[in-house]
């Protein structure tokens, strides 16, 4: 029989000894980012950060089927349909950037509570690195509120991209407002008087305050200027990840699917005033999901006609939110209609058209 | 106050003598079974992992045994497993149960010392001793338990015949059980030793070693991963599980057995930077020292949809190749057969000999 030692003799590969904050050799000069997953919230934020450093930054192109399937092939067949798709963008923009920007975002304060990411999305840059070989010039952000602020985490990054000679201060861009509330971080950000006059303009300020537009190809206008202007005022509320709902490839172009039907969709982030957080009875520490949870249940408050639930297949977050809406919604607004679809690799549009029309006919029958 | 906390396999052997001392009445519902898991499937949302629909599912069958308070563990942390207790107690609500939901976490600590001291109708020194004498058995009754796991573990590949173990260790649960005090269960742990001891063998001297790692639940509860470690044994194979209902006890409630995931934490740095829950961490770092104290195989078990373990696994397979150590992934949820694993594991059993022979 062999003896242990004889097989440890064989361990240890060399590539372990990689250092885990790495030190450019050469300093980059493009950066890519994938158009998906957190992107559709922060990329206006991540474009203007990386171009004020003086980086080319190279944005993946919107997401096609091929980028699906790229990303299908590779991933374990439970990952949920968003993270696949964002390997499929890694996997197109490797090798035409020189460093490519994988984001961790793990916590974040919204005033008080401490609102953490999604699993997944904590250990996304992980899993893409034991995906994915050669990612070893890849540059990772994590943004953990407990130890640092949101600020410093950038500073970190810009001090790892730049090296410590190039003065990276004050570059944090204040491109983004965050759809929900101003969390502490962000007004600090904000309140930072040197950011504004050593960077005080950004190409995509201003262009699309949420980030969303931009990401994402749908063109989403508020729902709120419409009312009273058309004709069939049935209004139908779409929760669901900006990921998902403003990828058109990814949800099959669901929002458009909708208008067609011609009734109005009322996303979440239109749903909630700024500042404003109802206190639903359940509460979940997850960033995404708060928000989802209360636009829920301001929409239904405000009269909407029915619910679209739209999540992707095997979202571990949305299987506990979309239970939690349904049963603050039994008391909210007792029968309500609710629609709850999952999207995955395989969803075929004729399937999800059947659903819709049939789910605005119980709408327009309610009347 | 009939307390009630969720089913977690040998845990219950010792949680109950735990509260039973503090002087709480304890509700423990029968080992889940079918009934059970189809409860909790028809109450659960569909795509929660299946952890929680037997739990759930066991939940149900506390209530109608007239529990009124139930106990969980929960976090406010990035896994849904932070949420079970208050999801849980949501449905079961809407359901028109009442009780009360007593969570455990770091922030309810203090709740929790207040509630054992009503226990002992408010008198502090009454509950100090009665927690030292509960912590006592408890601990006691876990560490036999653990010998029994163990010794069962250790004899089944070389038993002559398997029925012979099993038989044994069902007797020594039920002993564990019936047996009140230290001192009998002192008595017991020597028994054990030796009857497992005269277990007619079949000559195997070196069977093959595999790790099993993996989401917490599914390694302890043999209702949940198809008796694996039974079937492996029976295939001839010793298992190591990394996690046990004693070392979970022990780290859980008084970080025995730190160092050992101190040092997996920091073996699974290599690959796995930081952990978001489902033992993804652990599962990595035990592989890898499974790996260099030269086991034949990882098998990693964990539910459906558990979102860390899903998004482990990719860097497990890199690992698994890095250190040329076979690995097998098994997901479970409430559709998986039993046969169907079986198949797999031998599958897997028969190219590790296969292996260990190219090797020799």
């Amino acid at each position: 029989m062999q003896s242990a030692e004889v097989r440890t003799a064989r361990l240890r590969p060399a590539d372990f000894q990689r250092p885990v904050v790495r030190l450019y050799l050469r300093v980059p000069r493009t950066i890519g980012i994938c158009r998906a997953l957190d992107a559709y919230r922060y990329l206006a934020r991540w474009r203007s950060f990386f171009a004020g450093l003086g980086f080319e930054v190279v944005v993946s192109e919107p997401t096609t089927r091929q980028t699906i399937e790229l990303g299908a092939r590779l991933a374990p067949a439970e990952l949920c349909l968003p993270a696949k798709v964002f390997l499929g963008h890694v996997l197109e923009l490797k090798g035409r950037v020189d460093a490519l920007f994988l984001p961790r975002l793990v916590c974040q304060y919204s005033g008080k509570d401490l609102l953490f990411s999604c699993p997944k999305s904590l250990a996304l840059p992980d899993m893409t690195r034991a995906l994915i070989p050669g990612l070893e010039s890849a540059v990772e952000l994590v943004i953990d509120e407990r130890e640092e602020p949101e600020e410093q985490a950038y500073r970190k990054m810009a001090k790892v991209l730049t090296g410590r000679r190039q003065k990276s201060e004050g570059r944090i861009e204040n491109a983004e407002v965050r759809p929900r509330s101003q969390t502490q971080s962000t007004q600090r950000v904000r309140t930072n008087p040197k950011s504004k006059t050593q960077n005080p303009t950004s190409p995509d300020a201003g262009v699309s305050p949420l980030g969303y537009q931009e990401a994402g190809q749908s063109k989403v206008q508020n729902p709120k200027s419409k009312i009273g202007a058309v004709s069939d005022p049935v209004r139908v509320g779409v929760i669901a990840h900006p990921y998902l709902i403003h990828d058109r490839v990814l949800c099959l172009d669901l929002l458009a699917k909708i208008e067609t039907l011609g009734i109005t969709a009322v996303l979440p982030e239109f749903a909630l005033r700024p500042n404003v957080r109802l206190d639903g009875r359940f509460r979940t520490n997850w960033l995404f999901e708060v928000e989802l949870v209360d636009s829920a249940e301001a929409m239904a408050r405000d009269g909407i006609d029915g619910l679209l639930l739209a999540s992707s297949f095997a979202c571990g977050t949305s299987a506990v939110t979309s239970e939690v809406v349904r049963r603050e919604l039994a008391h909210v607004r007792p029968g309500l209609p609710v629609l709850q679809v999952f999207f995955d690799e395989h969803s075929a549009e004729a399937g999800l058209a059947t659903r819709l029309e049939s789910f605005v006919e119980l709408l327009r029958m309610k009347r | 106050m009939k307390a009630a906390f969720p089913y977690m396999d040998t845990i219950r052997l010792s949680l109950q003598p735990i509260l039973e001392t503090l002087g709480a009445e304890v509700i423990v519902p029968p080992p889940p079974d079918r009934g059970v898991l189809e409860t909790g499937v028809r109450l659960a949302p569909e795509l929660m992992c299946i952890p929680f629909k037997i739990t759930l599912g066991n939940m149900v069958r506390c209530l109608d045994l007239g529990a009124d308070t139930l106990v969980y563990v929960s976090g406010s942390w990035s896994c849904r497993f932070g949420y079970y207790g208050k999801l849980q107690a949501q449905i079961l609500r809407d359901l028109g149960y009442e009780f009360r939901l007593l969570e455990l976490t770091h922030d309810t600590l203090p709740d929790a010392v207040r509630e054992v001291i009503g226990l002992s109708s408010g008198s502090l020194p009454r509950a100090l001793v009665r927690a030292g004498r509960a912590f006592r058995l408890g601990w006691f009754k876990a560490r036999t338990v653990d010998l029994a796991e163990t010794l069962f573990r250790q004899t089944l590949p070389n038993a002559a015949a398997a029925a012979e173990p099993r038989a044994l260790f069902q007797s020594a649960l039920r002993r564990v059980e019936d047996v009140p005090d230290v001192r009998g269960l002192s008595a017991l742990r020597r028994e054990l030793v030796a009857e497992f001891g005269r277990v007619r063998r079949n000559g195997r001297t070196a069977p093959l070693r595999v790790k099993l790692v993996g989401e917490s639940y599914c390694v302890i509860e043999p209702f949940v991963n198809l008796n694996v470690i039974r079937h492996l044994g029976e295939l001839g194979v010793a298992v190591d599980p990394f996690l046990t209902a004693y070392r979970w006890l022990g780290f859980h409630g008084f970080r025995i057995g730190k160092a050992d995931v101190v040092r997996a934490k920091k073996l699974a740095r290599r690959y796995w930077r930081m952990c978001v829950g489902g033992e993804d961490e652990n599962s990595l770092g035990h592989g890898i020292l499974a790996a260099e104290q030269g086991f034949d195989g990882i098998v990693h078990i964990h539910p459906f949809g558990c979102m860390p373990a899903t998004v482990v696994q990719p860097a497990m397979q890199k690992m698994c190749s890095d250190y040329g150590i076979p690995y097998l992934s098994v997901s479970l949820d409430e559709h998986s057969s039993e046969t169907g694993l079986l198949t797999r594991l031998e599958a897997f059993v028969s190219m590790l000999e296969r292996r260990r022979k190219k090797t020799e």
